[in-house]
């Protein structure tokens, strides 16, 4: 395990993707994943199951367009 | 009127002279070639430079205000741009060993607003490999070195763009930014920088990295130059659906009032609770700290205001980047792994163990959160400052960190306060606010809501009219 995550399942995940890595490249991608999980850990509201990636767009464009009157 | 100096103009200052015949512009794309020429062994700014072209050009400009004719926004400017915009049948090299050799079958949108505005091209400028380093390091082209004093970082990605800007090489670049690399540039050279709303500018013909991230922005002496440039890039593009429809404002307008002692009566400006400011270095803080008294005397109000856990934003962001990055460099990362610098390996192979579901995750939380942004934080203030940088610019030894274990602490110290703003998709300007004591720029970065990037000018513009504008040049 290397923070949390388990090294060997993570150095089979990148094998997987026919790229060359070595241990120290398997060390390296587990420490950013135990910071990203961290991340969502503190971030991602519950439950996610309606939100959609497209909403994001219309919220950046209407907010523009409500801007107008604010 | 005679130009002693015309490479000391602004851009907007030497489009006017030109325009009006008082300054030609072959002759002002000969004194800018002559600063390359004499700077390029000390900055290595250019990967690439045109003169023929260039100068081809810039007889016709002059030619053409001779005999009268309209000209555009930029006519006869000279400009130079980081080398990962696309221009039909001319190598596009993305700072890379990879593309070394690579010629585009297409011409980036925004290369051709700027032809059509009249602004004239003198080469390709240096960049972190693929856009991927917040430093200015460059393992295959060399690195580039900041006018301030070479030893030190320029910043990056956008490397060359921050320092031919500040060196009087040019008068504005493209740059892109997909985690800060026009910001940091920006300020790291002391010059202004301006990441504009994701969607505010195509991306097409522009090497990709993000998709969800990426934004092409621009890099000028002052937030006026700033401002027209992006006012001549910005707008829809029938090759790019994801490029905005909303109208292009003349972001130009309006700054002249800038020079009013209260141009800046009405507005809020917000300084965060959290996150953006912790660990500052005192200098930093010093300068930033009188920057916000002089929003005050120009008649702004300054307020602290909520923001949330924008730290775990900053690192949630790489579970997009590097996944999409990744799969962008699959191909070649499993063919040419040894053609790419052990950085940009490094922080590639971290996309390939982001799993799907938390990718997509990641993508989907931008919604609320960008929600929880407007509602908490902007509702009570028009514009955030925060640092670019906390801490003075480092030096290049300092950040020469490969893809060691030293990398994801040392990188992310540089793009901590940026990046957040590119996972909003939040439009954001950085701003000189003057030298710490070992001579190097600071900036502030100013943040607004979306496609407010008129409201980043205003109040951008009023702080240079009231420092007397950003006069400083590097000692070259």
């Amino acid at each position: 395990m290397r923070d949390g995550i388990d090294a060997a399942a993570l150095e089979t995940v990148l094998a997987s993707s026919g790229v060359k890595v070595t241990r120290q490249d398997v060390d390296a991608v587990a420490r950013s994943l135990a910071r990203i999980r961290d991340a969502a850990a503190a971030l991602f509201p519950s439950p996610l199951l309606d939100e959609t990636g497209e909403r994001f767009f219309r919220l950046l464009e209407g907010d523009a367009d409500e801007g107008a009157g604010r | 009127m005679s130009v002693s100096d015309p490479t000391a103009l602004t851009l907007r200052q030497a489009a006017s002279a030109i325009a009006q015949g008082r300054l030609h512009a072959e002759a002002l794309v000969d004194a800018c070639y002559d600063r390359v020429e004499r700077l390029q062994p000390t900055l290595n700014c250019f990967i690439r430079t045109a003169p023929d072209p260039a100068r081809a050009k810039a007889r016709a400009a002059d030619m053409a205000v001779k005999a009268g004719r309209t000209t555009g926004p930029l006519h006869g400017v000279p400009l130079a741009h980081k080398d990962m915009f696309y221009r039909v049948g001319e190598i596009c090299s993305c700072g890379s060993k990879i593309r070394a050799d690579y010629v585009p079958d297409h011409t980036a949108t925004v290369l051709k607003r700027l032809d059509v505005a009249g602004g004239i091209e003198l080469g390709r400028l240096n960049m972190a490999e693929f856009a991927m380093g917040p430093t200015g390091h460059n393992d295959h082209f060399g690195r580039c070195r900041n006018p301030w004093n070479p030893e030190y970082i320029t910043g990056g990605s956008s490397s060359g763009s921050g320092a031919a800007v500040a060196a009087g090489l040019v008068f504005g670049a493209l740059g892109s930014d997909t985690g800060g690399s026009v910001r940091l540039p920006a300020a790291a050279c002391g010059v202004v920088g301006i990441k504009p709303t994701l969607g505010r500018v195509s991306r097409y013909g522009t090497m990709p990295l993000s998709q969800s991230l990426d934004c092409v922005g621009v890099l000028a002496r002052s937030v006026g130059d700033c401002a027209r440039l992006l006012s001549v890039i910005a707008g829809a593009d029938s090759n790019d659906g994801l490029a905005s429809r909303h109208t292009v404002p003349d972001y130009e307008r309006g700054l002249d009032q800038a020079l009013d002692p209260r141009s800046l009566a009405g507005i809020t400006v917000g300084v965060p609770d959290r996150y953006y400011y912790e660990g500052t270095d005192g200098e930093v803080a010093e300068l930033l700290a009188a920057s916000r008294a002089i929003f005050e005397k120009r008649g702004a109000k300054i307020v602290d205001v909520p923001v949330g856990d924008h730290g775990a934003v900053n690192d949630l962001s790489n579970a997009i980047l590097w996944p999409e990055g990744a799969a962008l460099h699959l191909s070649s990362l499993r063919d040419r792994a040894h053609d790419y610098a052990s950085q940009t390996r490094a922080r590639l192979l971290v996309g390939l163990g982001v799993p799907a579901t938390l990718y997509l995750e990641a993508t989907r939380a931008r919604t609320p959160l960008l929600e929880e942004l407007l509602q908490r934080t902007f509702s009570k203030c028009d514009v955030l400052q925060v640092p670019v940088l906390k801490r003075p610019v480092p030096t290049a030894i300092e950040t020469d960190v490969g893809g060691g274990a030293a990398m994801q602490e040392i990188l992310g110290q540089i793009v901590a306060n940026t990046r957040p703003f590119n996972y909003f998709g939040l439009p954001a300007l950085s701003v000189p606010i003057g030298f710490t004591r070992n001579g190097l720029p600071q900036a502030m970065q100013l943040v607004a809501r979306p496609f407010r990037e008129d409201v980043l000018f205003r109040v951008g513009a009023a702080y240079e009219a009231a420092v007397g504008g950003f006069t400083a040049r590097p000692p070259l």
